[in-house]
Formats: C-alpha cells, structure tokens, sequence
C-alpha cells in the first residue's frame, strides 16, 4: 500500500473505527491510542488485498485484538477483573445517548458484536472474523446481545424474549 | 411469542443513526504521521536485519574458532591427564587410592572444559547484565 492509498483509507476509515472502539470501550483516550496502533500494524503487516472491504475487516480485526490486549494488560495491571469505563454521556438527548447508554449497560463483547452487526453491517462470519469466534458461537451471542439490548431500550416491552 | 428479529431492521437504523451523530476531531496529519512512523520502523528493521545477515558469516567463523578451540583444550587435557599417572608413580599411587582411575579423570576433563565454557557464557550473559 502507498501512501496516497492509505491516507484514502484511513481517511474512509478512520471515523467508523474509532466509534467501533469508543462504542466498545468508552475511553476516547484509549480509542486514540489503539487506533493509531491499529493502522500503523496494518501498514507492518504488509496485508495485501485488492478488495477494499477485507482490508477493513482486518483493521478492525487488528484493533479488536488490541482493544482485548488493553483489557488484558489493564486487567493484570489492577490485579482482578476490569470494568470498561462507563460510556459518557454526550451533550444533546439523542438517539446517540439511546444506543450509548444502553450499550453502556451491556457487556463488552456483547457491545462489540452488535456494533459490527447493527452499525457496521457485518455477517455473522465476518463478526466472527473480526472477534476471533466461531460463526456458531456468534450467531447465538448476537441473538442474546439483542435480546438484552432490546431489554434495555423497551423496559416495558412484554414477551420480546420468547 | 414475538421474534426478535422483528426489531432488526430498527436497531440497525439506530445504530447507524448512533454512528452518524458521533463526529470526531481529526488530526489533519494523522494518516502522513502514521506512514512515517510505519515506514520509518520498516527501514529500521530493514537495516537491523541486513545488519544481521552481514555479521552471520562473522558469527559462523567465531563459533567454529571457539569449538576448535574447546576440543583443542579438551584432547590436550585428555592427554594429559591419561600420561600422568605413568610420569609419576605417586600420582598413580594416589589415583589407585581415591578409586578413581585416569580414564576417568580425562572424562571428568573432557566434561569439565565445556561446562566451564557454558557457565562463564551464562554469566557473561545474565549476571554481568
């Protein structure tokens, strides 16, 4: 990849990889960090595809497995289990602060499968791809993911868990 | 029973509506910073290892001298110690009285030497460090 070619892609990318990451770990410093983290291993890598999509769901594989490497060092470092930052609020009611929250109150791989599936679109193999899963695994993790998060946006809904 | 893909179609308009409302501030030299910094390490690593790959034969031609070396050192000391006991009739005397034969003695020396090697190796290595 050239120069030009990256700084197309990163300029394409950039932004959905870094709400993909604060969706998921809700620390804008972090976010910074692993994102530039994630094209500068891209660029190391030397992965070469001509399909412009495979090259993002590599990037977002590259910067998923950062993100668990982050929670891994954070987790050892605090000697117990790491409680990703609760999502911050944003300025104005929204649906922003809808999805925020509600994904706030879920856990971290349930957030990061229903961003790749809902606001990225991703199948359940390519999510798989990404997370490092099982396609099987991800198909019954997303049906339960959803289930909570409906639960969440529609407290008062009855009988949307079968 | 309602199915939950019923609310597919919403939570996806909800999400992609999430992501459309997150704006970010970016660098506007982000990307150039990035290449840089990959391609400056790529030119590094490149460096090291065409470094690495010129000292190679050097390396080769140190080991094969500190070998040559060490079984020098260990065939005299074998020869040495086998010769003894037959300069010196004390020493046989002496040897026959610990139970320990010459042959034994030059194997002890022909385990002696590289063990000496590896430990001054080791602690080169790691205490001095």
């Amino acid at each position: 990849m050239d120069e030009p070619a990256f700084e197309e892609l990163y300029r394409a990318t950039a932004a959905g990889l870094r709400t993909y990451l604060y969706r998921v770990c809700g620390e804008r410093r972090v976010v910074d960090d692993l994102v530039q983290e994630a094209y500068y291993r891209l660029l190391r890598s030397k992965f070469a595809s001509e399909n412009h999509e495979e090259v993002v769901r590599y990037l977002f594989r590259i910067a998923t497995n950062l993100l668990k490497d982050h929670w891994a060092a954070a987790k050892k470092e605090r000697g117990g289990t790491v409680k990703s930052e609760p999502l911050a609020a944003g300025p104005s009611p929204s649906t922003r602060l809808d999805v925020h929250s509600a994904l706030g109150a879920l856990r971290p791989a349930d957030r990061e499968i229903l961003w790749l599936a809902y606001a990225e679109g991703y199948s359940h193999a390519e999510i798989a791809g990404i997370a490092g899963l099982k396609a099987g695994s991800v198909r019954v993790m997303l049906f339960r993911a959803r289930e909570r998060l409906v639960r969440i946006l529609r407290p008062n809904a009855k009988g949307e868990s079968r | 029973m309602s199915d939950l893909r019923e609310h597919d179609a919403e939570l996806a308009e909800l999400f992609a509506q999430s992501k459309r409302e997150e704006t970010w501030q970016e660098e506007p030299h982000a990307a150039a910073a990035i290449w840089l910094r990959a391609r400056a390490d790529e030119l590094m690593s490149g460096e090291i290892q065409s470094r690495q790959r010129r000292a190679r034969p050097l390396m080769l031609g140190w080991l094969i001298a500190a070998v040559s070396v060490m079984a020098a050192v260990v065939l005299g000391l074998f020869q040495f110690v086998q010769t003894l006991p037959q300069q010196s009739p004390e020493l046989q005397e002496m040897f026959a009285g610990l139970a320990f034969s010459p042959l034994s003695a030059a194997l002890l020396a022909l385990a002696a030497v590289p063990a000496l090697g590896l430990l001054q190796f080791f602690w080169k290595e790691t205490i001095r460090r």
